[in-house]
Protein backbone atom coordinates (compact mmCIF):
# COMPACT_ATOMS: atom_id res chain seq x y z
CA UNK A 1 0.00 0.00 0.00
CA UNK A 2 1.38 3.08 -0.84
CA UNK A 3 0.92 6.44 0.92
CA UNK A 4 -1.96 7.91 -1.26
CA UNK A 5 -4.11 4.88 0.32
CA UNK A 6 -2.80 5.57 3.87
CA UNK A 7 -2.99 9.71 3.77
CA UNK A 8 -6.59 9.84 1.57
CA UNK A 9 -8.35 6.50 1.37
CA UNK A 10 -7.97 5.47 5.36
CA UNK A 11 -6.00 2.12 4.42
CA UNK A 12 -8.95 1.36 1.34
CA UNK A 13 -8.29 2.55 -1.84
CA UNK A 14 -8.32 6.66 -2.04
CA UNK A 15 -10.28 6.70 -5.41
CA UNK A 16 -12.77 4.77 -3.66
CA UNK A 17 -13.52 6.75 -1.10
CA UNK A 18 -16.16 8.56 -0.58
CA UNK A 19 -14.87 11.45 1.27
CA UNK A 20 -12.56 12.82 -1.82
CA UNK A 21 -15.17 12.86 -3.83
CA UNK A 22 -17.43 15.56 -1.06
CA UNK A 23 -15.37 18.24 -0.52
CA UNK A 24 -16.67 21.41 -0.19
CA UNK A 25 -15.24 23.21 -3.03
CA UNK A 26 -16.07 27.07 -1.51
CA UNK A 27 -13.70 25.12 1.28
CA UNK A 28 -11.44 24.32 -1.33
CA UNK A 29 -11.30 27.33 -3.27
CA UNK A 30 -8.50 29.17 -1.06
CA UNK A 31 -6.27 26.36 -1.51
CA UNK A 32 -7.61 26.03 -5.15
CA UNK A 33 -6.65 29.59 -5.89
CA UNK A 34 -2.98 28.46 -4.07
CA UNK A 35 -2.79 25.83 -6.70
CA UNK A 36 -3.40 27.84 -9.60
CA UNK A 37 -0.90 30.01 -8.54
CA UNK A 38 1.54 27.62 -7.72
CA UNK A 39 0.47 25.25 -10.16
CA UNK A 40 1.23 28.14 -13.21
CA UNK A 41 4.50 28.68 -12.05
CA UNK A 42 5.13 24.76 -11.52
CA UNK A 43 4.17 25.05 -15.39
CA UNK A 44 6.08 27.51 -16.16
CA UNK A 45 9.28 26.06 -14.61
CA UNK A 46 8.58 22.71 -15.60
CA UNK A 47 7.35 22.32 -18.74
CA UNK A 48 9.40 25.93 -20.10
CA UNK A 49 12.96 25.99 -20.89
CA UNK A 50 13.83 23.92 -18.09
CA UNK A 51 11.79 20.86 -19.16
CA UNK A 52 14.32 20.64 -21.73
CA UNK A 53 16.91 20.75 -18.67
CA UNK A 54 15.04 17.80 -17.01
CA UNK A 55 15.60 15.93 -20.17
CA UNK A 56 18.93 16.80 -20.13
CA UNK A 57 19.47 15.99 -16.89
CA UNK A 58 17.83 12.65 -17.36
CA UNK A 59 20.76 11.75 -20.15
CA UNK A 60 23.22 13.20 -17.66
CA UNK A 61 23.62 16.03 -19.16
CA UNK A 62 23.84 18.35 -16.27
CA UNK A 63 23.95 16.64 -12.70
CA UNK A 64 23.79 20.15 -11.13
CA UNK A 65 20.07 19.90 -11.34
CA UNK A 66 19.56 16.46 -9.53
CA UNK A 67 18.43 18.60 -6.38
CA UNK A 68 16.01 20.80 -8.55
CA UNK A 69 14.92 16.95 -9.57
CA UNK A 70 14.50 16.04 -5.92
CA UNK A 71 12.51 18.97 -4.37
CA UNK A 72 10.35 19.75 -6.98
CA UNK A 73 8.97 16.85 -9.56
CA UNK A 74 8.12 14.18 -6.82
CA UNK A 75 6.87 15.94 -4.29
CA UNK A 76 5.31 18.72 -6.08
CA UNK A 77 3.01 16.38 -8.16
CA UNK A 78 2.02 14.17 -5.38
CA UNK A 79 0.97 17.10 -3.98
CA UNK A 80 -0.99 19.23 -6.84
CA UNK A 81 -2.06 17.05 -8.97
CA UNK A 82 -1.12 13.23 -9.68
CA UNK A 83 -2.92 10.06 -10.53
CA UNK A 84 -3.17 6.01 -10.22
CA UNK A 85 -3.59 3.72 -12.74
CA UNK A 86 -7.35 1.22 -12.45
CA UNK A 87 -9.02 -1.03 -14.23
CA UNK A 88 -12.74 -0.81 -16.34
CA UNK A 89 -14.19 -2.36 -12.99
CA UNK A 90 -12.62 -0.03 -11.11
CA UNK A 91 -13.56 3.12 -13.23
CA UNK A 92 -17.33 1.88 -13.27
CA UNK A 93 -17.03 1.42 -9.46
CA UNK A 94 -15.72 5.26 -9.08
CA UNK A 95 -18.46 6.30 -11.71
CA UNK A 96 -21.08 4.50 -9.04
CA UNK A 97 -19.65 6.91 -6.67
CA UNK A 98 -18.93 9.98 -8.18
CA UNK A 99 -22.89 9.74 -9.46
CA UNK A 100 -24.24 10.34 -6.13
CA UNK A 101 -21.54 12.66 -5.29
CA UNK A 102 -21.50 15.89 -8.24
CA UNK A 103 -21.86 13.88 -11.40
CA UNK A 104 -20.00 13.84 -14.50
CA UNK A 105 -19.28 16.10 -17.18
CA UNK A 106 -17.78 15.15 -20.41
CA UNK A 107 -14.90 17.02 -22.17
CA UNK A 108 -12.13 17.12 -24.34
CA UNK A 109 -8.91 15.57 -23.05
CA UNK A 110 -6.53 17.94 -21.95
CA UNK A 111 -3.26 16.02 -22.61
CA UNK A 112 -4.33 15.62 -26.16
CA UNK A 113 -4.66 19.37 -26.66
CA UNK A 114 -1.73 19.98 -24.97
CA UNK A 115 0.39 17.52 -27.46
CA UNK A 116 -1.32 18.14 -30.19
CA UNK A 117 -2.47 21.40 -30.05
CA UNK A 118 -6.26 23.00 -30.90
CA UNK A 119 -7.19 20.43 -34.25
CA UNK A 120 -7.66 17.92 -30.71
CA UNK A 121 -10.51 19.69 -28.93
CA UNK A 122 -13.39 19.22 -30.44
CA UNK A 123 -16.51 16.70 -29.53
CA UNK A 124 -14.71 13.87 -31.27
CA UNK A 125 -12.08 14.10 -28.72
CA UNK A 126 -13.96 13.84 -25.60
CA UNK A 127 -11.86 11.34 -24.03
CA UNK A 128 -11.79 13.14 -20.09
CA UNK A 129 -14.51 12.57 -17.80
CA UNK A 130 -14.76 15.12 -15.08
CA UNK A 131 -15.88 13.75 -11.86
CA UNK A 132 -16.02 15.63 -8.80
CA UNK A 133 -13.60 19.05 -8.14
CA UNK A 134 -14.27 19.76 -12.16
CA UNK A 135 -18.24 19.00 -12.39
CA UNK A 136 -18.46 21.65 -9.38
CA UNK A 137 -16.03 23.35 -10.89
CA UNK A 138 -18.15 23.44 -14.07
CA UNK A 139 -21.00 24.05 -12.32
CA UNK A 140 -19.49 27.00 -9.41
CA UNK A 141 -17.04 28.49 -11.73
CA UNK A 142 -17.50 28.20 -15.44
CA UNK A 143 -15.04 31.13 -15.67
CA UNK A 144 -12.29 28.86 -14.81
CA UNK A 145 -12.99 26.77 -17.90
CA UNK A 146 -10.77 26.88 -20.88
CA UNK A 147 -13.14 28.14 -23.46
CA UNK A 148 -11.79 26.30 -25.92
CA UNK A 149 -13.36 22.68 -24.20
CA UNK A 150 -16.89 21.45 -25.05
CA UNK A 151 -18.23 20.44 -22.33
CA UNK A 152 -21.51 18.08 -21.71
CA UNK A 153 -23.00 16.90 -18.73
CA UNK A 154 -24.02 13.29 -18.59
CA UNK A 155 -25.81 10.17 -16.29
CA UNK A 156 -24.43 7.41 -14.77
CA UNK A 157 -24.55 5.36 -17.47
CA UNK A 158 -23.78 7.05 -20.34
CA UNK A 159 -20.81 7.97 -18.35
CA UNK A 160 -19.82 4.02 -17.97
CA UNK A 161 -20.97 3.68 -21.45
CA UNK A 162 -18.63 6.24 -22.67
CA UNK A 163 -16.25 4.61 -20.43
CA UNK A 164 -16.30 1.11 -21.80
CA UNK A 165 -15.97 2.42 -25.48
CA UNK A 166 -12.95 3.96 -24.96
CA UNK A 167 -11.84 0.66 -23.60
CA UNK A 168 -12.79 -1.23 -26.09
CA UNK A 169 -10.95 1.09 -28.78
CA UNK A 170 -7.92 0.54 -26.55
CA UNK A 171 -7.03 3.27 -24.01
CA UNK A 172 -6.03 2.43 -20.33
CA UNK A 173 -7.85 4.59 -17.48
CA UNK A 174 -6.67 6.31 -14.76
CA UNK A 175 -7.85 8.02 -11.73
CA UNK A 176 -6.62 11.64 -10.98
CA UNK A 177 -6.71 14.04 -8.33
CA UNK A 178 -5.97 17.56 -7.27
CA UNK A 179 -4.87 19.01 -4.07
CA UNK A 180 -3.61 17.89 -1.07
CA UNK A 181 -6.25 16.23 0.56
CA UNK A 182 -7.10 14.20 -2.09
CA UNK A 183 -10.27 15.67 -4.58
CA UNK A 184 -11.50 13.48 -7.33
CA UNK A 185 -10.92 15.65 -10.63
CA UNK A 186 -11.06 13.51 -13.58
CA UNK A 187 -11.09 9.61 -15.14
CA UNK A 188 -8.92 9.86 -17.43
CA UNK A 189 -8.60 7.46 -21.01
CA UNK A 190 -4.90 7.59 -21.81
CA UNK A 191 -2.26 6.06 -24.53
CA UNK A 192 1.48 6.57 -24.79
CA UNK A 193 2.92 8.90 -25.72
CA UNK A 194 -0.19 11.85 -26.07
CA UNK A 195 -0.71 11.47 -22.46
CA UNK A 196 1.75 13.94 -20.81
CA UNK A 197 1.72 11.55 -17.49
CA UNK A 198 2.11 7.84 -19.22
CA UNK A 199 5.15 9.87 -20.66
CA UNK A 200 6.57 11.41 -18.06
CA UNK A 201 6.23 8.49 -15.91
CA UNK A 202 7.65 5.91 -18.21
CA UNK A 203 10.27 8.36 -20.08
CA UNK A 204 11.81 9.92 -17.06
CA UNK A 205 10.40 7.77 -14.00
CA UNK A 206 9.10 10.03 -11.79
CA UNK A 207 6.54 8.00 -10.34
CA UNK A 208 4.83 11.01 -8.13
CA UNK A 209 2.85 11.72 -11.44
CA UNK A 210 1.82 8.44 -12.02
CA UNK A 211 1.46 5.32 -9.80
CA UNK A 212 0.22 1.80 -10.93
CA UNK A 213 -2.63 0.19 -10.14
CA UNK A 214 -3.95 -2.17 -7.29
CA UNK A 215 -3.84 -5.39 -9.88
CA UNK A 216 -0.81 -6.80 -11.69
CA UNK A 217 -1.33 -8.74 -14.67
CA UNK A 218 -0.37 -12.51 -15.16
CA UNK A 219 -0.04 -14.42 -18.48
CA UNK A 220 -0.49 -18.36 -18.22
CA UNK A 221 1.67 -19.50 -20.91
CA UNK A 222 0.11 -22.43 -21.35
CA UNK A 223 -3.02 -21.16 -22.59
CA UNK A 224 -1.61 -18.37 -24.45
CA UNK A 225 -2.17 -19.13 -28.29
CA UNK A 226 0.34 -16.27 -29.39
CA UNK A 227 -2.21 -14.23 -31.37
CA UNK A 228 -0.58 -11.21 -29.74
CA UNK A 229 -3.44 -8.98 -29.48
CA UNK A 230 -2.07 -7.82 -25.84
CA UNK A 231 1.45 -6.95 -26.66
CA UNK A 232 -1.04 -4.39 -28.75
CA UNK A 233 -3.39 -3.40 -26.05
CA UNK A 234 -0.30 -2.68 -23.53
CA UNK A 235 0.87 0.61 -22.90
CA UNK A 236 3.35 -0.18 -20.39
CA UNK A 237 5.86 -1.95 -22.67
CA UNK A 238 5.17 -4.90 -20.21
CA UNK A 239 4.55 -8.17 -22.61
CA UNK A 240 6.61 -8.77 -25.64
CA UNK A 241 6.42 -11.38 -28.06
CA UNK A 242 8.33 -14.37 -27.76
CA UNK A 243 10.25 -15.76 -31.37
CA UNK A 244 11.45 -18.83 -29.15
CA UNK A 245 8.07 -19.65 -27.73
CA UNK A 246 6.00 -18.01 -29.91
CA UNK A 247 4.00 -16.61 -27.20
CA UNK A 248 3.51 -13.96 -25.49
CA UNK A 249 5.80 -13.10 -22.43
CA UNK A 250 5.93 -10.46 -20.01
CA UNK A 251 7.47 -8.50 -17.38
CA UNK A 252 5.82 -8.30 -14.61
CA UNK A 253 7.49 -5.22 -12.72
CA UNK A 254 6.60 -3.14 -15.86
CA UNK A 255 3.07 -3.86 -15.31
CA UNK A 256 0.70 -1.09 -14.48
CA UNK A 257 -2.40 -3.20 -13.96
CA UNK A 258 -5.08 -1.31 -16.36
CA UNK A 259 -6.33 -5.02 -17.37
CA UNK A 260 -6.49 -3.77 -21.21
CA UNK A 261 -4.51 -7.09 -21.93
CA UNK A 262 -7.19 -9.34 -19.90
CA UNK A 263 -10.17 -7.77 -21.42
CA UNK A 264 -8.73 -8.09 -25.67
CA UNK A 265 -7.27 -12.13 -24.71
CA UNK A 266 -9.36 -14.53 -26.28
CA UNK A 267 -8.62 -17.37 -24.65
CA UNK A 268 -8.49 -16.03 -21.09
CA UNK A 269 -4.79 -16.72 -20.53
CA UNK A 270 -4.37 -13.40 -18.46
CA UNK A 271 -5.79 -12.72 -15.19
CA UNK A 272 -5.47 -10.09 -12.48
CA UNK A 273 -3.57 -10.58 -9.48
CA UNK A 274 -3.49 -8.09 -6.30
CA UNK A 275 -0.57 -5.99 -6.11
CA UNK A 276 -0.57 -6.55 -2.79
CA UNK A 277 -0.66 -10.54 -2.31
CA UNK A 278 2.70 -10.54 -4.45
CA UNK A 279 6.10 -10.35 -1.66
CA UNK A 280 8.16 -8.64 -4.62
CA UNK A 281 5.90 -6.24 -6.56
CA UNK A 282 3.59 -5.15 -3.31
CA UNK A 283 6.26 -2.03 -2.44
CA UNK A 284 6.23 -0.79 -6.82
CA UNK A 285 4.40 1.88 -7.16
CA UNK B 1 36.59 -12.27 -15.49
CA UNK B 2 36.64 -9.88 -13.44
CA UNK B 3 36.63 -5.70 -13.64
CA UNK B 4 39.56 -3.79 -11.56
CA UNK B 5 38.36 -0.20 -11.61
CA UNK B 6 35.91 1.77 -13.64
CA UNK B 7 36.82 5.08 -15.39
CA UNK B 8 34.26 7.83 -15.78
CA UNK B 9 35.03 9.71 -19.15
CA UNK B 10 32.93 11.82 -21.43
CA UNK B 11 31.86 11.05 -24.49
CA UNK B 12 30.55 13.63 -26.83
CA UNK B 13 26.93 13.47 -28.46
CA UNK B 14 24.47 15.55 -30.91
CA UNK B 15 22.02 16.51 -28.59
CA UNK B 16 18.95 18.41 -30.41
CA UNK B 17 18.22 22.03 -29.36
CA UNK B 18 14.92 23.11 -30.61
CA UNK B 19 14.58 26.57 -30.85
CA UNK B 20 11.28 28.93 -31.51
CA UNK B 21 11.16 32.49 -32.86
CA UNK B 22 7.95 33.17 -30.95
CA UNK B 23 7.94 36.77 -32.71
CA UNK B 24 7.36 34.97 -36.01
CA UNK B 25 4.93 31.84 -34.31
CA UNK B 26 1.02 32.13 -34.80
CA UNK B 27 -0.04 30.50 -31.50
CA UNK B 28 0.26 26.75 -30.97
CA UNK B 29 -3.55 26.89 -30.41
CA UNK B 30 -4.54 28.61 -33.98
CA UNK B 31 -1.39 26.77 -36.11
CA UNK B 32 0.17 24.01 -34.47
CA UNK B 33 1.09 22.38 -37.09
CA UNK B 34 4.49 21.15 -35.43
CA UNK B 35 2.83 19.61 -32.62
CA UNK B 36 0.88 17.58 -35.06
CA UNK B 37 4.06 16.74 -37.24
CA UNK B 38 5.68 15.36 -34.38
CA UNK B 39 6.09 11.94 -34.13
CA UNK B 40 7.44 11.05 -30.55
CA UNK B 41 5.70 13.96 -29.13
CA UNK B 42 8.70 15.90 -28.01
CA UNK B 43 6.76 19.16 -28.43
CA UNK B 44 4.02 20.47 -26.65
CA UNK B 45 1.86 23.40 -26.06
CA UNK B 46 1.87 25.57 -22.51
CA UNK B 47 1.18 28.93 -21.02
CA UNK B 48 3.10 31.13 -19.78
CA UNK B 49 2.41 33.15 -17.06
CA UNK B 50 0.16 36.22 -17.26
CA UNK B 51 1.86 38.47 -15.05
CA UNK B 52 5.22 37.50 -15.17
CA UNK B 53 8.66 37.92 -16.29
CA UNK B 54 8.11 37.02 -20.30
CA UNK B 55 8.89 38.48 -23.08
CA UNK B 56 5.75 36.18 -24.85
CA UNK B 57 2.53 37.83 -26.21
CA UNK B 58 0.69 34.64 -27.64
CA UNK B 59 -1.87 32.40 -24.90
CA UNK B 60 -0.25 29.29 -26.15
CA UNK B 61 3.31 28.86 -27.23
CA UNK B 62 5.15 25.90 -27.70
CA UNK B 63 7.67 24.51 -26.06
CA UNK B 64 10.28 20.95 -26.60
CA UNK B 65 9.57 18.74 -23.58
CA UNK B 66 11.61 15.67 -24.62
CA UNK B 67 14.57 16.82 -26.57
CA UNK B 68 16.18 13.73 -26.36
CA UNK B 69 13.34 12.07 -27.86
CA UNK B 70 13.74 13.79 -31.01
CA UNK B 71 15.08 12.00 -34.06
CA UNK B 72 15.80 15.17 -35.91
CA UNK B 73 13.46 14.13 -39.24
CA UNK B 74 12.91 18.19 -39.79
CA UNK B 75 8.93 17.70 -40.14
CA UNK B 76 8.31 20.20 -37.44
CA UNK B 77 10.24 22.84 -39.60
CA UNK B 78 8.98 21.88 -42.90
CA UNK B 79 5.55 21.90 -41.96
CA UNK B 80 6.16 25.48 -40.45
CA UNK B 81 3.62 28.16 -42.34
CA UNK B 82 6.03 30.98 -41.97
CA UNK B 83 7.51 31.64 -44.83
CA UNK B 84 11.10 32.40 -45.46
CA UNK B 85 12.67 32.06 -41.87
CA UNK B 86 10.99 29.59 -40.05
CA UNK B 87 9.35 30.11 -36.65
CA UNK B 88 11.09 26.77 -35.71
CA UNK B 89 14.63 25.43 -35.49
CA UNK B 90 16.21 22.57 -34.86
CA UNK B 91 20.25 22.48 -34.41
CA UNK B 92 22.26 19.96 -33.54
CA UNK B 93 24.93 20.86 -30.78
CA UNK B 94 27.98 18.40 -29.74
CA UNK B 95 27.47 17.84 -25.92
CA UNK B 96 29.56 16.05 -23.65
CA UNK B 97 28.25 12.85 -21.88
CA UNK B 98 29.54 10.99 -18.60
CA UNK B 99 30.63 7.32 -20.29
CA UNK B 100 31.58 4.38 -17.71
CA UNK B 101 34.11 2.33 -19.10
CA UNK B 102 34.93 -0.66 -17.62
CA UNK B 103 38.70 -1.73 -17.78
CA UNK B 104 39.09 -5.75 -17.54
CA UNK B 105 42.00 -7.30 -15.60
Amino acid sequence: MCEWCTEHGKGKKWYLSVENYVRNFSEMDDWLKEWNSNYRQVQAKLWGPVSAEMDMLKNRLSPRLEKLADNDWEEGFSRYHSGQTVTLDEAKEMCDVADENGGFVKLACTCRKYKRGGKYVGPENTYCLGISAYTSMYHEHPERIWKEHKIETVSAEEAKEHVEKLSDEGLCHNASYVGSPAYMSKLCSCEYPVCVWLQWRLDWGITGILRKGHYVAELDMDTCNGCGRCVEACHFKAINMSPTYGKAIQKQQECFGCAQCMRVCPVEAIRMLEREKIPTLKEEW
Amino acid sequence: MSFTHMEIKTATKEFPYIGFNMDACLGALDCGKCLQACVPHVLRCYTPIPEGKTTVSKEWIPVATFPSLCTGCMRCVEVCPKKGEKAITVTFISTRLPKKIFKRK
